[in-house]
């Protein structure tokens, strides 16, 4: 086979020229220079394998060991998902606790205050289901936003404490206090900071 | 020596938007998906803007029924309101409180538009407490608990319950299933 001599050797053939006339050569407009390797030593090791992304993995592992190795989740962040699960369900249950021991007459306020509870409930188990895999944004949302809510919990036993006050609403009270304290230190203690380094 | 190269193939599919990123490609969320996530926010928007404005239509009767309450316990009150301003603060704070429920069905809602299959979850969730409020506010409102129209209680009552079973229907069509698959993973 004859080649042009014409024809520079970035160039596309006559034949490559007629079968793909709109195709892109970008060795012929942008060559590739030259640069002196040793120079400009690559950022890591060319022969090791890197890590691949893999949704919801360690990002400090790679790729064969996100399938390979376990992380051993550590109990005190179970016991703080316990924890916050409790919360989440201190709020209706207690509500539903609080109108069987107090029996009051039933009213708007009480089907607004077990909505309003029901949905904090759902709010709190997706956090603690967050807060169990492993999403550090879910262990700052529970502790910010639970701090708000704990403002309230403290009024209401403040209140409560004013007048008579039945068992069963006394422990409630104090449940709504006690559980995310207990979380929020379950979540922070040494030894739980790898637990939350993959989000 | 160079190669042939391959005709570059203009992009199949029209519905893809690039990410702000440009390297990963996010197809437009379907129809079912779009109307639940129109209808959970409607749905949010009936139950904290509408609800309290339906409630102040009501108030006089309201107010009247309190301080004949309060006049059949203690005589020596005077069966009258000496000031009625704090009554039309209960809206406002109804208002208020119903505000952080409506946070966690616009998060949600905003998930599921995303893609996030955890967001489907959630509502699916919130969706229990809410089609019982709806009852529960159904019962109040017909029952005399709260005054307000019948009519307007009606229509309240039978569009606030219409999107929310919309939204929790059309996010479980094959389509809105199919996006969640896609994207969530």
């Amino acid at each position: 086979m004859t080649q042009d001599p014409s024809r520079q050797p970035d160039q596309p053939s006559r034949y490559q020229a007629e079968q793909y006339p709109q195709a892109q050569y970008p060795q012929a407009q942008y060559p590739q220079a030259q640069y002196p390797q040793s120079q400009y030593p690559a950022p890591y090791p060319q022969g090791y394998p890197q890590a691949s992304p893999v949704h919801g993995g360690y990002p400090a592992m790679r790729g064969v060991d996100q399938r390979t190795v376990v992380v051993k989740r550590p109990v005190a962040v179970s016991v703080g998902s316990v924890f916050w699960l409790l919360t989440a369900l201190s709020w209706p249950v207690g509500t539903v606790v609080r109108l069987a021991v107090e029996r009051p007459p039933s009213s708007f306020g009480t089907i607004v205050t077990l909505f309003v509870t029901g949905c904090l409930a759902i709010g709190g188990i997706v956090g603690a289901v967050y807060f169990h895999n492993g999403s550090h944004q879910a262990r700052l949302v529970l502790c910010g936003s639970w701090f708000v809510v704990e403002i309230v919990a403290l009024g209401m036993l403040v209140s409560a404490l004013r007048e008579t006050v039945e068992a069963g609403t006394l422990a409630v009270l104090v449940a709504r206090l006690a559980f995310p304290l207990v979380a929020a230190v379950c979540g922070f203690l040494p030894g739980t900071r790898h637990h939350f380094s993959g989000s | 020596m160079s190669e042939i190269l391959p005709r570059p193939t203009p992009p199949a599919v029209e519905s893809v938007v690039e990410s702000p990123a440009g390297s990963a490609v996010r197809p437009d969320p379907p129809a079912a998906i779009v109307l639940a996530f129109r209808c959970w926010l409607a749905g949010v928007v009936l139950v904290v803007l509408a609800l309290p404005v339906l409630l102040l239509t009501g108030m006089g009767e309201l107010t009247a029924d309190v301080w004949r309450r309060v006049h059949l316990a203690d005589p020596e009150v005077p069966d009258q309101a000496h000031s009625d301003f704090g009554f039309f603060l209960l809206p406002v704070v109804l208002l208020v409180l119903l505000l952080v429920p409506a946070w966690f069905f616009v998060a949600g809602a905003m998930r599921l538009r995303e893609g996030n299959p955890a967001g489907r979850t959630a509502l699916a969730g919130l969706a229990v407490p809410g089609l019982a409020f709806v009852l529960g506010s159904a019962w109040s409102l017909f029952s005399g608990v709260v005054f307000v129209a019948r009519s307007a209680a009606v229509v309240w009552t039978a569009s606030t319950a219409g999107v929310t079973v919309v939204a929790l229907v059309a996010m479980y069509r094959p389509s809105a299933s199919e996006y969640l698959r896609e994207v969530g993973e």
